[in-house]
This record gives C-alpha cells, structure tokens and sequence, in this order.
C-alpha cells in the first residue's frame, strides 16, 4: 500500500511539474535547480578555443561595445563564425523572427499570439522556404554554401548552451532553441518585408470612401502631394513606356459600405514612421573631396536592437556594417571599395481582391467560369488551449480568406519568391559602384532606395525591389472577377537611378521618388517631403562637409511641418505667441514652442478627423492637412460645408491647449518639451524590467533625426557617416541599443545614451587579428 | 563482499546529486539520477534521509554558485516573486523531486535488486 502510495504521488508530482499553473512558469524548468534562471552568469562572455571549424581557421574578438571583429582566410568560415555570434547575443530574436514567419508563436506564448499565427500560417512559408532554398542552392551554390556555414554556426553555439548561457527569454517561456536551418534566412526576409510592406490600409480606405464620399476623398485624400520633392527632381518617362508599366485591365474597386474590418492592419506613417535618411554628396561638396555616404533607418527602437554590428575580414577584404541575426550578410555598411546605405520606398504592396464565391462556398467566378477555391486548413497548436484550424484558399489572386462574410484575397509582395541574399553577396564583393548596381538587378524586396558611393568618386542612387503599378491610383479592395486583374510587381531599378547626379548630391527620406503621374501609380501614401526638404537645405547651405556636418545632419531637430504652419499657429496663438516668435522650428527639449507645435499638430489632424466623421485609423496624411490648412482660406467638410481654415485651427489651437493644461499645468513656462515628448525603449516581450525607463527625447515625426510619436517608439535605429578616401573607407558609426540581447551583457543597452547625445564610434582598419586588444575572444582552429 | 557502510553510499548519492545538478541542466537527469539513489544499497532509509540529501546537495550547489545579484534582481522583477521566493521555491520543488523519485524508487526497486543477506546486514 505504501510502494503504490509513493508511486502514485510521484507520478503526479512529475505530470504536475510539466505544467503551467496559471501564470507560474512550468516548474520542471522554472523552478528546479539544474534548469533553473538562477544559474544565468556571464559564462557567455568567456574567451575560448575551440579545435575544430569545418570551414577553416577563424578568429573573433569582441570589442568594448560587444562588436565582433572576425578574421578569416574564407567567406564560409566568417559566415560560420558570425552564426555563432548571432546565436550568442541574439538568439532568441532569432527564434522569434522565425516562429513569427512559420506561425508558431501560439506554441510558446498562447492564445495571444494566434492572430499573428493565422496571419502567417497561411502564406504556407514553411514550406515555400524549403522549396525556395533548393532553388538557391541549384542555381547559386556559392550562396547555399554560405547559408549552409552559418546554420553550422549556429547550432553549434546552440548545441553548447547550458542553462546558465541559455537566455533568459527561454527560461521564461519554457522552450530551448529550435535547430537553426540553412533555409531560415527566407523567414527573416519575409518577417522585414511584413514590417515595412504589409498594411491593410486598402481595407481602411475602403470604408473611406464609402464614409466620407468621393469629393471629400478627393479632396482630403488626393493621389499627389501638392508639395512634392521627390528623390528624382529630374526624371522623365517616355510616353510609351510609361503605357508600357500600366497594366492594361479595366480596373474597378468594390466600394463597400460600413465599418467592416475594425481588425484590419493600418499602418499610419505619420504615426509610425518606418522610414529612414540616406545621403551622399561628392568630392566636390566635402571637405576631405572625397565622398561622404550617411544612412540612419528609422525603425522601432527596442531590446535587442533590430541591428548587429560586424566587421569582418576576409582575406583582407573588409566588410563592414550592420547586419540583421539571421543572415550573415552587411546589410547596410561598406567593403574596402564601395559603401551602401538604405531608406524604405513606402510603396503601396498589398492588394485586396474581393472575390464572387458561389452559395455552396467552394468556387469563384473567373473569367465568366466557376473556378475552384482549393481550400486548406491549417491547425495552430496553442500553449494551454486546444489547437485552432482554419480553411484558407488558394486563388488566382492570392491566398483567400472570409473576412466580414466576403472573400477576399490578398496579394502582397512578401509571398512571392525572391533572393535578396544575392544583392548583398554582390555588396560584399562589389569593387565599384557599377558592380553594386549590377547587384541591385537582383533585388526585389522590401523596395527600398539605395545609396552607393565607390572610392573611385562615383556616387549615385537607385530604388530597386518590386512596384505594384495600378492601373487607377484610387485605393480600396479591386475586383477579382478576370485573370487579367491580378498586378504583379515590376523591379523599378531599371527606371530608378541616377549615377553621379548633376546636384553632386544624392538623398532620400521616404517621400516620393518622383514629380510624375508613375508616382500615385505606385503610391498614393507616401512619407512627408519634410525630412528630404531639411536635407536638401542643409546640404546646400553647410560649409564643404566632414563628419561634423553629417553629424549635425543627423542630428537635426528642425521639425519641418513648422515652415509650413507658421503663419496659422501665429495667427491663433494668442498670448503663447511669445514662445514662438524668433523661434525656427527646433524641436529641443529645453523650450516650450515644440510642446505648442506638436500638439497644435495632433489636435489639427484630429478635428479634421473628427469633421470627416471617421476615418480615424486612416487620416488624410498630416502633409496635406497641414498644407491645405495653410495655403486654402476654407476646407470642404462633409454636408456641403465649407469651413474656414482659420477656425478650424482656431479649434484645433483651443483644444491643443485644453489638453496641455489638463497634462502639463496651467503654467505654460513649464510646458517643456522634455516634459511632453519622451522616448520609450521596451524589451520585445514588453517586459518593463527589461526596458529602460522613459526619458525626454528632442525631434518630432518631422525631424531628420525622427522621434515619432508620444511616448516615441520610433527613432533611428543605427547611424553610419562612410567616407570613401582612395586609401580605403573611413567610417564613423552608431548602434541605438545595444550589441547584446543577453539582460546581463554590459552591451545590452549602452548605446541608448550615445544615441541620444549623438555620439558614434570611429571604425579603425585592423590589418591582422592580433593587431588590436579584445574583451573576449573566439578562435575556431583548422 | 560485503556491502560499504551507508555513510558511503550516502556520500556517493550526495556527490552525484551535486554532480547533476551543477553541472547538467536537465530536469529528467536530475529524476533518472534520483531513481539510480533510490536504488543504492542503504540500509533502513526513511524517506526524509532523501530530503536532507536533496537539501544538502542544494546547500552545496548554491555555495559553489550562488545567483549572480544581477541575474536575481532581473528575475525577481520578472517573475514577480520576491528573492527569498524565488529561491525557497527552487529549493522546495527540486527537493521533492528527489524525495519523492528515490523513495519511490527506493521502495520499488532497491529491495529486490539485491540478495536479502546483504539487505539484512
């Protein structure tokens, strides 16, 4: 009786300790010693050698700010090291960025995480990758090679962990790390794609124009900017060739009424900026005479950062720059030869196409003919919850799925095949700005706009990746009736480039690539023009340039909505006029004028939301209001009515203070900037003892240096000033964050504060590996 | 031959508990290494000889390695549980662990692996 009493009783015991118990981590992990959170030290950071690297003998050093110097004499055996650095510090970005893609968030974080998975479960890119990397490996063996070297790194880093190296956030969710496959590097393509691509904004728009009819819309959401300033000033298209991009379909939009999709993704640049800045400027225009190359991305500032920093030499060769865990490519850097940097093209790349179902659900009219709906389901296993399935379709238009009783599917850029990987092999090798352009031929998403420079002089431009050319500028769900109504997606590279422009200078800040009806063909939401204004300004008017002016560059705070609002906000500001007379848009956190001016900003925005009567989660973009407001005595309103500019920002103005008052005090010497506009940097699982706590931040969403939003979430994430000399590249570079995703690194967040006071670090060319000291190291002998 | 005294094997179950748990970060080690204790030939064994086994090699594990403070705090904050908590809750759940499987194991297995003379002695 007592053998099955204890026998009983630890049976149970074992099943219990298996299991979660409410919000208690799993004990068996959590809450024993051998696997217990408490062993986690700084075993990590140790130097060590090991004997064997299957791919040659490679030496690593980490500097003091976790910034791995890797020498090697082959490209597989740096690529084999950087997976094993990755693996170290960011391992469990990692592991989310691909459980995110294959749709097995759910597993580990439960029910909360299954609207991520039924978004991604349906592109089916678990299996796609796999596909898709065979593909690679026939017909580039060289990058297969390459992919395959830095999953060996990789799992070999993972095959050492023990529980005191296992990162926290495993500890914490109860899982260990999945092997690492050569394929993964698709997933994270994908997962960047989604951030700066997907957006269900047609959905929004949709209900727009059913809401607000099509005059307001016309006027409140028009399909140029009547202040552009495109990154092109002096592009041209011929006739012939521009009714050669049109697709040749006579387009339709399926106007719908009512507030349908409350759940639809909107992605509000004006809110979230995704952008970021890019500029180069010739021997002519800096001091050194030789060119000058700046990028700084904008992108949600967090721990770990979205970037890592790696330098590594190959034989000699360097390559240089901030690379994304998961691929062990320079996205954004220099070689001893050619530098490159990015900003995002904000192109219109998701298509919703509605679609006539027949009452049984199982075919749709294509071509006056009823057509399959090739359903698959698939099923979601969720933490502490029965597995979810859901029926999805295959269809000419895309992967269908029923959304407020109607069929809709979807086309986005992110499902179709592509190799980006092949344009950033060709970066590393490139050894002028032509071989880089040629590299560009390959590269098709997320669009972005590149800016090269070479150390022979040559700078230049080109936004590659793919355009939905529609055939109407008009946004809202299409018609999915005709084969012929599916867009692809044209590379744009051919058409948009420009080598050494007669300006001698060359930027991009997101805005619209071009003063050109192509333009609203392939957006019709581009970001402001306000930082490629500020950027063409002051590169005209600085003195010759060196690294104090593109670090002022970066740095600038002048909001550029300002210029634009002056005389308005001058007009309506009463008594505050005060703070804002002599000042010129500089959005510091010692003055109050920034405090007046964003929130003036924000309540402008809302009234005018207010007055159309909903489209709250797609405004008119704040440009246009703003420049309406400014430059039309009266504004059309809805009913008929026509309001007048002055009242309407006479009311934005009074209910701008109302809040101030109610937020700040009713002292407005203390409306300090610093006290209004603060900076947020969370962990990525949000967990606040992980983050830093909030703190007052300069710049707006219209600063070069952009700090959107209230508390801003969104900021440059790195920066980089690249000057191309003869001799080889001088650069000097910053991290927002921190090297380290590990909580106890000292380079989990020690670049927050260089971040804010604009401080960068200098790249100095090592020849050798023992040419420097290190803080730890890793030697991977033959 | 006859069998050692049980300090010996009390001593050899302690030192492979400190093994296991230093140095090897699975739960299921630490039961199959509790069972292989549960197993060992000591004499009239009560079940709370198995607790002060399981407490002492904690008691060892934690002096050769306490929680770094960072890694404390950040869990503390984390999980929400005060330090003492934290750490009583490792201790307590581990020591039932090894309690309850090598006194099962004890009771199960351990008598009849081994010829009643030797039990006897």
């Amino acid at each position: 009786m007592k053998k099955l009493l204890f026998f009983v009783l630890t049976m149970a015991w074992l099943w219990a300790a298996q299991q979660n118990w409410g919000s208690l981590p799993v004990l068996a992990r959590f809450f024993t010693w051998p696997t217990s959170p408490l062993k986690i030290d700084q075993r990590f950071d140790q130097s060590e050698r090991f004997k064997q690297s299957p791919y040659g003998p490679v030496s690593v050093g980490y500097d003091s700010l976790g910034i791995p110097h890797i020498f090697a004499e082959n490209d597989e055996a740096a690529d084999y090291a950087i997976g094993y650095v990755h693996a170290r510090d960011r391992l469990f970005q990692m592991e989310m960025a691909v459980r995110v893609v294959k749709g097995q968030l759910s597993e580990v974080a439960g029910e909360r995480a299954l609207k991520s998975d039924l978004f991604w479960r349906k592109f089916q890119f678990d299996s796609l990758a796999v596909t898709w990397y065979r593909g690679m490996a026939d017909s580039v063996p060289e990058l297969a090679k390459r992919m395959e070297a830095y999953a060996a790194g990789v799992n070999r880093y993972i095959s050492r962990l023990s529980p005191a190296t296992l990162p926290l956030e495993f500890h914490l969710l109860g899982i260990h790390p999945t092997e690492w496959k050569k394929e993964n590097m698709f997933y994270l393509l994908r997962f960047m794609s989604h951030i700066l691509t997907y957006n269900e904004n047609d959905l929004a728009a949709s209900e727009v124009n059913t809401r607000i009819g099509p005059e307001l819309t016309s006027f409140w959401y028009p399909h140029t900017t009547r202040t552009p300033h495109p990154i092109y000033p002096n592009f041209s298209l011929n006739d012939s060739i521009m009714q050669g991009l049109l697709p040749r379909v006579d387009e339709s939009m399926d106007l719908v009424g009512g507030h349908l999709y409350p759940q639809a993704r909107v992605v509000n640049l004006d809110d979230t900026p995704l952008g970021s800045n890019n500029w180069v400027v010739r021997g002519s225009q800096s001091a050194s005479t030789f060119p000058l190359l700046c990028n700084d991305t904008h992108l949600e500032i967090a721990l770990p950062s979205t970037w890592y920093e790696i330098h590594k030499s190959v034989g000699g060769q360097i390559r240089r720059g901030f690379s994304i865990a998961g691929s062990p490519f320079v996205i954004s850097g220099f070689n001893n030869d050619v530098a490159w940097g990015m900003t995002n093209a904000t192109w219109d790349l998701v298509d919703f196409y509605s679609l006539e179902v027949n009452q049984e659900g199982t075919h749709y009219r294509l071509d006056g003919v009823w057509v399959s709906l090739n359903p698959f389901t698939v099923e979601i296993s969720v933490k502490g919850a029965k597995p979810v399935s859901k029926t999805f379709y295959h269809t000419h238009f895309g992967i269908a799925d029923t959304l407020a009783g109607r069929y809709l599917a979807v086309n986005w850029i992110g499902q179709h095949p592509s190799n980006e990987g092949l344009t950033f092999l060709g970066f590393e090798k490139a050894r002028s700005l032509a071989e880089a352009q040629a590299a560009l031929q390959h590269y098709l998403q997320p669009p972005q706009n590149f800016v090269l420079a070479d150390r022979s002089g040559h700078i230049g431009g080109v936004t590659a990746g793919g355009a939905c050319i529609h055939p109407l500028p008009a946004k809202g769900i299409r018609k999915g009736s005709r084969r012929d109504q599916l867009i692809g997606f044209t590379r744009m590279q051919g058409y948009l480039n420009s080598v050494d422009p007669p300006s001698d200078y060359w930027h991009s800040a997101n805005q619209e690539q071009v003063d050109h009806p192509l333009a609203a063909h392939i957006s019709t939401r581009y970001e402001s023009s306000g930082r490629g204004r500020r950027i063409t300004a002051l590169i005209d008017t600085l003195p010759p340039l060196d690294f104090d002016g593109m670090r002022q560059l970066h740095m600038d705070v002048v909001d550029m909505d300002y210029p634009i609002l002056r005389e308005i906000l001058l007009d309506v500001s009463g008594p505050m006029r005060v703070y804002l007379e002599g000042w010129g848009g500089q959005m510091d956190t010692a003055l109050v004028a920034p405090t007046l001016l964003y929130s003036f900003k924000n309540h402008l925005r809302n009234r005018v939301v207010a007055y159309l009567g909903g489209g709250k989660r797609l405004p008119p973009l704040e440009q246009h209001i703003f420049t309406v407001v400014a430059t039309d005595d009266s504004v059309p309103v809805g009913g008929g009515r026509q309001l007048s500019s002055l009242e309407l920002a006479r009311e934005a103005w009074d209910s701008s203070q109302a809040d101030l008052k109610s937020r700040l005090g009713k002292d407005p010497a203390t409306w300090l900037y610093g006290r209004f506009h603060t900076t947020l940097v969370t962990h990525r699982l949000k967990l606040p003892a992980l983050g830093i706590p909030e703190f007052a931040s300069p710049g707006s969403n219209r600063t070069v240096n952009v700090a959107s939003h209230l508390p801003s979430t969104h900021a440059a994430s790195m920066r980089t000033i690249i000057e191309m000399r003869p001799d080889g590249p001088r650069a000097w570079l910053h991290l927002t964050g921190g090297q380290s995703g590990r909580f106890n690194s000292r380079n989990y967040s020690d670049q927050v504060r260089t971040w804010l006071e604009g401080g960068y670090h200098t790249f100095r060319p090592v020849a050798t590996f023992q040419d420097t000291d290190y803080v730890s190291t890793y030697r991977f002998d033959r | 031959m006859p069998i050692p005294s049980r300090f010996f094997w009390y001593f050899l179950a302690l030192v492979t508990l400190i093994h296991v748990q230093f140095n090897m970060g699975s739960f299921w080690l630490l039961v199959g290494a509790s069972v292989a204790i549960g197993c060992l030939p000591i004499r009239g064994v009560r079940w709370w000889h198995y607790a002060l086994l399981s407490l002492c090699s904690l008691l060892c594990c934690m002096t050769l390695k306490f929680p770094e403070a960072e890694t404390l705090s950040i869990l503390t904050a984390v999980s929400q549980l005060p330090a003492p908590l934290l750490i009583g809750l490792t201790v307590v759940v581990t020591a039932i662990t090894v309690t309850l499987t090598s006194y099962t194991s004890h009771l199960l297995l351990a008598c009849s692996f081994y010829p009643p003379s030797l039990w006897k002695r």
